[in-house]
């Protein structure tokens, strides 16, 4: 970045080519197609940014709920017989069914990282002991897992849908 | 040359939107909550319709037959002696005075402020020795308060039950379980499973308000997910396993909340505010 505020500083080509740390015209060809991508990645994003950073669409998926599970019953009572969740990476989760909703539910990583801790604090059997052992093998696996949900949630927010009928 | 020219356009570009965005920020804006002096927090309106010639009544919307299947009491012949020679009785609790309304005409009125409560205070705590925090609480309840019970003779169904509280329900869970609700013990108890779960959990607190089917929450302090349920949803939670719920729309147009605070755990502050 400092590279470029240089550059753009001292304006004209001439100067460009005086310059003693850029040469444009002796950079390789394959740092120059980088150095494109990476600007054109970036223009993109900040365009993506300026818009307010909608939430991309991800492909929707069908899931046909087996006959005899819990939720094949919750199907089968909205009267539509499908139930669609819609999970936006930005901080919501829905429950619709013929276009009423059903459930919503808001959330931050902050709330998320609560509700996980508390949900393998109270988890079955020893499946809280096994968590404490895969981190203590992997110790950079809750790093991981909370810059992933920040990375949906602030920089890259995604939504999906899941279409569930009987 | 001109290839250079490119890239340095390119590069401008670039810094030009990075610059832009980083400098960006989303527009926010604070809110001017107005404080709410002179407004109720505690809202409570209840509204019962009787009818002396079956000796059947109505309460927050609901039916005789759904109240008698909830197990409410009946009312005993002298009361409904009283009440077949009234058309309305209304007990009325707001802006600092207590009134007693029947048919159209002011029975009663008792002042209700901060100084006459103190003395009723002062009488009950001669009788049954209130202590300090009971006290405390009392204000919290009172102050603000805002109550209306309405008896009216007909036989309509009555208005429903409206329920807006700001104040948060004290409750306890002793270490053996024991559940008092704002000091006084309910006799109920939860089961030595939960107690194991909330120890397990390392649960000190929990707050929890509902607000028209919106649920907030706080576990030790830290914020849950906010869950949304809908009138729609529960309905169809109720056919999918016969819960027999019957009519949601009062609980979906009620406020409250509660501090459950487990063993010697910290108090919970704040309210929960619709």
């Amino acid at each position: 970045m400092t590279i470029f505020v240089t550059i753009v500083a001292r304006g004209n080509e001439e100067e460009i080519h005086e310059s003693p740390g850029i040469r444009l015209d002796t950079m390789s060809r394959t740092l120059r197609v980088t150095l494109i991508t990476l600007g054109i990645l970036l223009l993109l994003y900040g365009a993506f940014y300026l818009l307010g950073r909608p939430a991309i669409p991800l492909p929707t998926i069908r899931y046909s709920v087996p006959q005899g599970q819990t939720l094949h019953d919750l199907v089968m009572a909205t009267g539509s017989e499908e139930i669609k969740l819609n999970l936006n990476t930005k901080g919501s989760l829905n429950i619709t069914s013929a276009g009423e909703e059903l459930v919503k539910l808001n959330f931050t990583p902050q709330t998320l990282a609560t509700t996980l801790d508390l949900a393998l604090k109270l988890a079955p059997g020893d499946t809280f002991q096994a968590y404490q052992q895969f981190v203590d093998r992997f110790p950079v696996y809750p790093y991981l897992l909370r810059y992933t949900g920040e990375l949906f949630f602030h920089i890259l927010p995604v939504r999906f849908s899941v279409i569930m009928t009987p | 040359m001109k290839n250079k020219n490119n890239y340095l356009k390119l590069i401008i570009a670039i810094v030009l939107v990075l610059g832009i965005s980083l400098v960006q920020h989303t527009p926010t804006a604070v809110a001017e909550i107005p404080m709410q002096a002179d407004k109720p927090t505690n809202r409570i309106y209840i509204d019962v319709t009787y009818d002396p010639g079956t000796q059947t009544y109505s309460l927050g919307g609901f039916t005789a037959e759904e109240l008698q299947q909830y197990g409410a009491p009946q009312f005993t012949p002298e009361l409904w002696q009283i009440l077949a020679s009234l058309d309305s009785i209304t007990l009325r609790l707001e802006n600092e005075q207590f009134n007693l309304i029947a048919d159209q005409e002011q029975l009663a009125s008792i002042s209700w402020d901060a100084t006459s409560r103190q003395i009723i205070y002062g009488m009950l705590n001669a009788y049954i020795e209130l202590g300090k925090v009971d006290l405390e609480r009392a204000e919290a309840w009172l102050d603000k308060a805002d109550v209306e019970l309405s008896l009216r003779n007909s036989r309509q169904l009555s208005d429903p039950l409206l329920i807006q509280l700001a104040t948060l329900l004290q409750v306890n869970i002793a270490e053996d379980g024991a559940v008092d609700v704002e000091g006084i013990p309910t006799g109920f108890g939860i089961t030595p499973e939960i107690q194991a779960m909330i120890k397990a959990a390392n649960v000190n607190n929990i707050k929890i308000c509902w607000n028209k089917g919106v649920i907030d929450s706080e576990i030790n302090g830290d914020a849950l997910p906010q869950v949304t349920l809908y009138e729609g949803g529960m309905s169809v939670v109720d056919r999918a396993f016969g819960l027999n719920l019957g009519d949601l729309s009062p609980i979906f147009d009620s406020s409250f909340g509660a501090a459950i605070i487990y063993g010697e755990g910290d108090p919970v502050t704040g309210e929960c505010l619709p």
